[in-house]
């Protein structure tokens, strides 16, 4: 990160700390906005009023771990503001000491009856109403849609790609600024954000994250979180056994079913970890064949088939995860749902698959010669993932 | 880097323009407003406006003592100026609604 001069100003009777540049920009923004009011009588204090609201907007930009104020926020400060109307009509557009006042005039979108004349709509997270962190109900906003559609589509994204859905909110989580701001509120309902901000914005969180600060606060929510959802799932298990009892008497009396249910639950218990431990492994092998796909059109020394389209084979890869990893979540669900519930037969279920699955890559590595020599190759292939990754950026 | 002028938008700028300061005595009409409250009412609408337009505007209505402001404490920052209307502004405002209604009657009667 290059060091940037800076400028402290004072506005409104408060100090602030602007890059040079930015010092520059907004001088020249106050100097046009004094030059237009020249005949107002009421210079003065507009112009106290246009200082406060630019205080206000930097203040959003600053927290105890950032006291300067960039270059590039001041420019995006001074378009908030808009061009100052001196009472003499329309301003000139493009003035100069307002870069950006004209083009964000220009920005309007022709024929849209509704919002947006000059403000420009952004994607933000929205924490009021939201259940996680305010993805889907920014979404929701800058698509102008129910936020309920967002949170079903985000579900089945979820439940289709196996998980992996999980992946991209978290990026999302941590890219996606927050609508902090009463500006930014209305921004968020209001053209579409560009990628410069959120690399700034992730920029900003990396240096919150190496902080840790930051990192602690979202850690305290995240399990807050989680206790809740537990408290959920024990209220669930209740209702089943609730449920059980008086629909079908009282089953876990019986002794028999009451042994293997509670060594589902113990078994359950001990092999959660491992469950969890086997998902990952299988997740980060289906990243990884998908990214070998894209980059060198085969998986584990597997080319493929030259009739086979890449989207098709990234779509069988992503069917077969999750083949290979429903019963794994079952299983997961039935040790969080214990003994009583339906979760116990997807536990041997899952306990049957797993080891149908292993006994079949088994017999395959003895009987397969393929399967010994992808296995056999598997470092050059890794070799070759890694190459192809490296163009992306993906240091590995 | 030009605007391109085909826009209704563009278009109809004198108008939405010459109506922003009805809106603005409706808003304050309702209560007690800070600026920043009275941009976010407008940013949904067609009337999106911004601070560089408001104080201005804001400043010629008080001199025609339509409206007045009292500054109030904020939790954070410096007080505020938080904007009323006067009375004479309360009887512009009543003014103006009648005027709009009977400009939507000629407008509707006029064509099919």
């Amino acid at each position: 990160m290059i060091m940037r001069p800076v400028i402290t100003i004072s506005l409104n009777g408060n100090s602030y700390q602007l890059e040079q540049e930015g010092y520059e920009a907004l001088r020249a923004y106050l100097a046009t906005a004094e030059a237009r009011l020249a005949d107002n009588p009421d210079r003065a204090e507009i112009l106290a009023d246009l200082e406060q609201a630019i205080a206000e907007k930097c203040s959003g930009y600053l927290n105890p771990h950032k006291t300067v104020v960039t270059s590039e926020e001041v420019q995006r400060v001074i378009r908030d503001m808009g061009p100052v109307d001196g009472g003499t009509g329309e301003p000139p557009p493009g003035a100069p000491g307002e870069p950006g006042a004209a083009g964000s005039q220009s920005t309007e979108q022709p024929g849209s009856a509704k919002g947006s004349a000059g403000t420009a709509r952004r994607l933000y997270q929205i924490r009021e109403g939201a259940m996680l962190s305010g993805v889907c109900n920014g979404l929701a906003a800058y698509f102008n849609v129910d936020v309920t559609i967002v949170r079903v589509i985000f579900v089945v994204l979820t439940l289709l790609t196996g998980g992996g859905w999980i992946i991209a909110y978290l990026i999302m989580m941590f890219v996606i600024p927050y609508a902090e701001t009463s500006e930014e509120h209305a921004a968020a309902h209001g053209l579409p954000f560009n990628a410069q901000e959120l690399i700034d914005r992730a920029k900003l969180h990396y240096a919150q994250f190496k902080n840790g600060r930051y990192w602690r606060r979202r850690w305290r929510e995240q399990r807050r979180f989680w206790r809740s959802q537990q408290r959920q799932w024990r209220a669930e298990s209740r209702y089943w056994r609730e449920w059980q009892r008086t629909h079908e008497g009282a089953p876990w009396v019986d002794p028999p079913s009451s042994h293997a249910g509670r060594a589902a639950y113990i078994l359950g218990g001990l092999l959660l970890p491992i469950f969890a431990l086997i998902s990952g492994v299988l997740f980060l092998a289906l990243i990884l064949a998908i990214v070998s796909l894209i980059a060198t059109h085969a998986v584990l020394g597997w080319a493929l088939p030259p009739h086979i389209p890449l989207w098709a084979a990234i779509v069988i890869a992503v069917l077969l995860y999750s083949v290979v990893v429903s019963p794994l979540r079952l299983a997961r669900h039935g040790g969080y749902y214990g003994p009583y519930g339906h979760g116990w037969i997807g536990l041997w279920g899952a306990l049957l698959w797993t080891a149908l699955i292993v006994a079949g890559v088994w017999v395959a590595l003895l009987h397969w010669p393929d399967v010994q020599h992808f296995l056999e190759h598997l470092s050059t292939t890794i070799q070759g993932i890694t190459q192809g990754a490296r163009p992306w950026g993906i240091d590995t | 880097m030009t605007p391109e002028p085909n826009s209704a938008n563009e278009k109809f700028s004198p108008i939405r323009k010459g109506l922003l300061e009805f809106l603005i005595l409706k808003i304050v009409e309702a209560e007690k407003v800070y600026v920043a409250d009275m941009l976010k009412k407008l940013s949904r609408t067609e009337f999106a406006t911004q601070e560089g337009t408001l104080y201005p505007l804001l400043s010629r209505l008080r001199r025609e003592g339509l409206v007045d402001y009292e500054w109030k404490e904020s939790e954070a920052g410096p007080p505020r100026k938080y904007y009323e209307l006067t009375a004479k502004g309360r009887s512009q405002l009543a003014e103006l609604n009648d005027y709009w209604n009977a400009i939507n009657k000629t407008i509707d009667s006029l064509g099919k």
